[in-house]
């Protein structure tokens, strides 16, 4: 969350995005110090298609040059698929390989993927999860992304707060 | 189409910034609303905790 008080971050996503927040997680505090608790960022249409997504916390220069690379790429992405829905799947399925490709040095259009997969770091399964299914629904991937990426349960329990006797 | 000059303005998504840089709307729902609206993407993020609390974030 850090990442969104750097004032670059903000005017930026303020200019291409509309930001919302949602709690899908809880964590605890025990005698003052978080234990668990995680975040997911995602960058999406306005009907809520995921385009892509940072999971976990990252520093601010990390978090901006996500979202300059979401806006840019759906730029060129408009422009190669002319209103075909198909077309435009296709072309953020080539990008989120091609971020595998050059980041983690995986083919996902190779036979078998499997193999590399346990290699991957969090940021490398997001795009092979969403080279996979290009532009799913927000809905249908964050429980995959906060607790089989992430490793956290999604919970509506509200913070608990401990404090151990002495 | 005539309007009436007494007609109270459309409703206006309030944001709020939870102590970030960001424009927050309290709903990806509203959010995607005015993405539409504006042309723009939407930002959502998902976290652990009450983040209007950031004790709880």
């Amino acid at each position: 969350v850090n990442a969104l008080a750097n004032d670059e971050v903000g005017r930026y996503l303020n200019l291409h995005f509309v930001a919302s927040f949602q709690k899908v997680g809880t964590f605890k505090l025990v005698n003052g110090q978080k234990q668990g608790g995680n975040v997911a960022s995602y960058f999406c249409t306005p009907d809520g298609r995921v385009l892509s997504a940072v999971a976990g916390p990252v520093d601010a220069a990390t978090l901006l040059r996500e979202a300059r690379w979401v806006v840019e790429t759906a730029k060129l992405a408009g422009l190669d698929a002319r209103g075909d829905e198909a077309r435009l799947r296709r072309f953020w399925h080539k990008a989120h390989a091609d971020r595998l490709k050059q980041e983690s040095g995986m083919d996902v259009d190779a036979l078998d993927v499997s193999q590399g997969k346990s290699a991957l770091n969090t940021q490398g399964r997001v795009h092979l999860l969403l080279a996979a299914v290009p532009m799913v629904r927000i809905d249908q991937c964050y429980r995959l992304v906060f607790e089989h990426i992430l490793g956290e349960k999604v919970s509506t329990a509200p913070v608990t707060q401990v404090t151990a006797a002495r | 189409v005539l309007a009436s000059h007494s007609a109270a303005p459309a409703p206006v998504c309030q944001s709020q910034n939870y102590g970030t840089s960001v424009d927050f709307l309290a709903s990806p729902a509203e959010a995607g609303k005015e993405a539409e609206r504006d042309r723009k993407l939407m930002f959502v993020l998902h976290i652990s905790g009450n983040f209007e609390d950031r004790q709880f974030t």
